[in-house]
């Protein structure tokens, strides 16, 4: 597949960005990021290469409550997906930006905090992946093949 | 006509032109010679903590312009050579093809070779990590203190590594240890009887790194970019070396040549080069060569010359897996910010005690912070919202321990050059080396059975782990070769003698790794250097240079 060039592609895209930029660290990302995130998204061609691929990144998209779960699947079973390279590809812009550095800036906390952290996100992390599973396994036939 | 022709500009070489140059000697250096032509320069000279909130600019060095800096599939060797640092890998593949399958290797052809972008881990070889080679540690040791004044040692003099790492008269202190290690190495401290009992000791890493200034250089800034530039100049490059050589009026570098064959003869030495702005060949002449192009590098010149396409010849290279680890007696606790980015802990460990007959492994602790979370994240198979939190609060107390395992040669690991017509556009032979490594099963077993005693004993000094979540790269990814061309005292074909002779050609001489037989587990890179000193020296005698 190739990269996008018309306009409306081009909405899309920053559209794409700012969905998965909330999804990351819970605001949109400036234009800027998101007009960076694009051209990331060109020079690495980081596009699907088939029909499952797609399908993973139509869906999340479409529906945004599903990136969590589809993230988390791809990551267990596809980390080479457009979807998931997508992510790591915003989630690095971001973080190499004044924007998002507290974002991304190892945290001090104290010890319970650290605990109920991972406990709260380890717990939210599976059940990412359990509806993941589920959304994958639930794909249209061609997209599993 | 010069009297010595020095292929390569890397550790090796400006270690032996070095002596070489200080006798007055007219030295020619040959090499490719890329250089950092992009993010390098507009890093500003701040701390990492401070260039994060205030650069606008920071995603083009810590990314990449064309965004080299996320890394795509698996983790790669070279994982931690960033978007600055890029140009130390660039231009090889092109220029020195090779068919390696499952073999990661890297080579260069950058001003200054691979040890552009070296983790400056400083480890002296001591007489049982040189047996079987025709040089006593007698005669390495002033070679030794030699390069440790030239390229700045920090290190704990008679500290508990002090048993496997001899000290240098010009050592400075110890690089400051950030938070998290110092924890480990408090931990290490106050069981240590315990601990030097199971054949486990560590100390402040050996660097070479200026705590102090040393030679126009350093002191370390502790602004946690070493990484990602060389500020203050306190990390040890051969650039920096490469240019006290050009203040010599006896020293000559000449660039944009890849050197690809020599010719011996009884009064002097012929290099043919490909001028890579033109693709027309070149000749030099000189007295004398040193081949210091790296391991591969130099083996591939060498089988070249001589006609010995498909010969395979021996290759080893250190397996040195990583160890991501929960450091929990940090966990909570303010970390200073102050910090920088290369080893912080050294250790050695021998398997079956202090006591044991058995070869140590080497142990590099470092702590994960500057890389950017990100490619951590990119690597742990959970939504990517949730392990950012997760290791938002977990990276404080992350370390990373690295474990570095001596190396033999076997029938399973060779390198050769194999034949092709012709060369290319820019005027290069088309031939290829082609390397096969495997070790065998009973290397891999003892090896994991080491690790597993190693991460026990970190269990006691507070950092977890999982064996099963080490981060192997493959064979070649420790950037360590050596073997192809080994040091002998009666050298056949294709070997060397005791002063690094080419067996059959007298007049040149191999300064680079590729005449160790055999790997310890402590990294090469700094005997290497010492040996292409004793090369050098060697050489200076025999030419007999005035001053």
């Amino acid at each position: 597949m190739t990269a996008p060039t018309s306009s409306a592609t081009t909405t899309a895209g920053l559209r794409e960005a700012e969905v998965f930029s909330r999804y990351l660290v819970g605001r949109e990302a400036s234009p800027a990021l998101c007009e960076r995130y694009l051209r990331a998204i060109s020079v690495l061609n980081a596009n699907p290469c088939d029909a499952g691929d797609a399908w993973a990144l139509g869906m999340a998209i479409r529906w945004p409550w599903t990136i969590g779960p589809l993230d988390a699947a791809c990551a267990l079973r596809h980390p080479g997906w457009a979807l998931r390279r997508r992510l790591v590809l915003l989630s690095a812009i971001l973080e190499a930006s004044t924007a998002h550095t507290d974002d991304y800036m190892p945290q001090r906390r104290g010890v319970g905090s650290v605990i109920a952290v991972c406990v709260v996100e380890g717990v939210a992390a599976v059940v990412n992946l359990a509806m993941g599973m589920l959304l994958l396994a639930s794909a249209p036939r061609e997209a599993r093949a | 006509m010069s009297d010595v022709i020095v292929i390569g500009s890397g550790a090796a070489g400006v270690c032996a032109a070095w002596p070489l140059v200080q006798r007055g000697l007219r030295v020619t250096m040959i090499d490719v010679g890329v250089t950092d032509q992009g993010a390098g320069a507009m890093i500003p000279a701040e701390p990492w903590s401070k260039l994060r909130r205030s650069d606008a600019n920071q995603h083009l060095y810590f990314l990449g312009e064309r965004f080299e800096g996320v890394p795509d599939g698996k983790v790669r060797v070279g994982a931690q050579i960033s978007p600055p640092r890029a140009y130390v890998a660039a231009d090889a593949p092109r220029l020195l093809p090779r068919d390696a399958p499952g073999f990661v290797g890297l080579e260069s052809v950058a001003q200054g070779g691979l040890a552009s972008a070296w983790g400056a881990a400083v480890s002296p070889w001591a007489s049982e990590d040189l047996a079987g080679l025709p040089v006593t540690l007698e005669e390495m040791k002033p070679h030794y203190d030699g390069v440790a004044e030239l390229i700045g040692v920090s290190g704990q003099a008679g500290d508990d590594l002090s048993a496997h790492l001899h000290d240098s008269p010009s050592m400075m202190p110890p690089l400051e240890m950030d938070t998290p290690s110092r924890a480990v190495f408090e931990a290490y401290l106050s069981r240590r009887e315990e601990m030097k009992r199971a054949g486990l000791a560590l100390g402040h890493a050996r660097l070479a790194a200026c705590s102090r200034e040393h030679r126009r250089r350093g002191p370390q800034p502790y602004h946690d970019m070493d990484f990602w530039s060389d500020h203050g100049e306190s990390v040890y490059r051969p650039r920096y070396t490469l240019r006290e050589l050009l203040e010599a009026a006896s020293f000559e570098s000449v660039t944009g040549r890849l050197a690809t064959r020599f010719e011996s003869h009884a009064s002097g030495v012929v290099v043919q080069a490909v001028d890579l702005a033109t693709g027309r060949g070149e000749r030099f002449e000189a007295a004398h060569l040193v081949l210091a192009a790296g391991a591969l590098g130099t083996t591939r010149i060498v089988l070249r010359s001589l006609g010995k396409l498909g010969v395979r010849r021996p290759l080893v290279s250190n397996h040195s897996p990583y160890f991501p680890m929960l450091n929990t007696r940090v966990l909570g606790k303010e970390s200073s910010d102050r910090r920088h980015s290369l080893t912080q802990i050294t250790g050695f460990y021998r398997p079956g005690g202090a006591g044991a007959e058995a070869e140590p492994v080497q142990l590099q602790c470092y702590s994960y912070r500057s890389l950017l979370l990100f490619k951590l994240l990119k690597e742990v198979p959970l939504a990517l919202a949730n392990s950012r939190r997760i290791f938002q609060a977990l990276t404080p107390a992350m370390s990373v321990l690295a474990v570095h395992h001596a190396d033999e040669p076997s029938a399973e690991k060779w390198v050769s050059l194999e034949a092709d017509e012709g060369v290319t556009e820019a005027g290069v032979p088309r031939d290829r080396l082609r390397i096969r490594y495997e070790a065998t099963k009973e290397e891999t077993q003892r090896q994991h059975r080491t690790e597993r005693e190693v991460l026990g004993l970190f269990r006691r000094l507070g950092c977890y782990t999982l064996h099963s979540r080490a981060v192997r790269l493959g064979p070649g990814a420790s950037i360590h070769y050596a073997g192809p061309l080994p040091m002998r005292a009666s050298p056949g074909e294709m070997e060397c003698d005791g002063e690094c002779r080419l067996s059959g050609h007298p007049r040149v001489r191999v300064a680079d790794s590729a005449v160790f037989a055999r790997l310890p587990a402590k990294g090469v890179t700094f005997s290497m250097m010492a040996n292409a000193h004793r090369v050098g020296t060697l050489l200076a005698g025999e030419i007999g240079g005035g001053a």
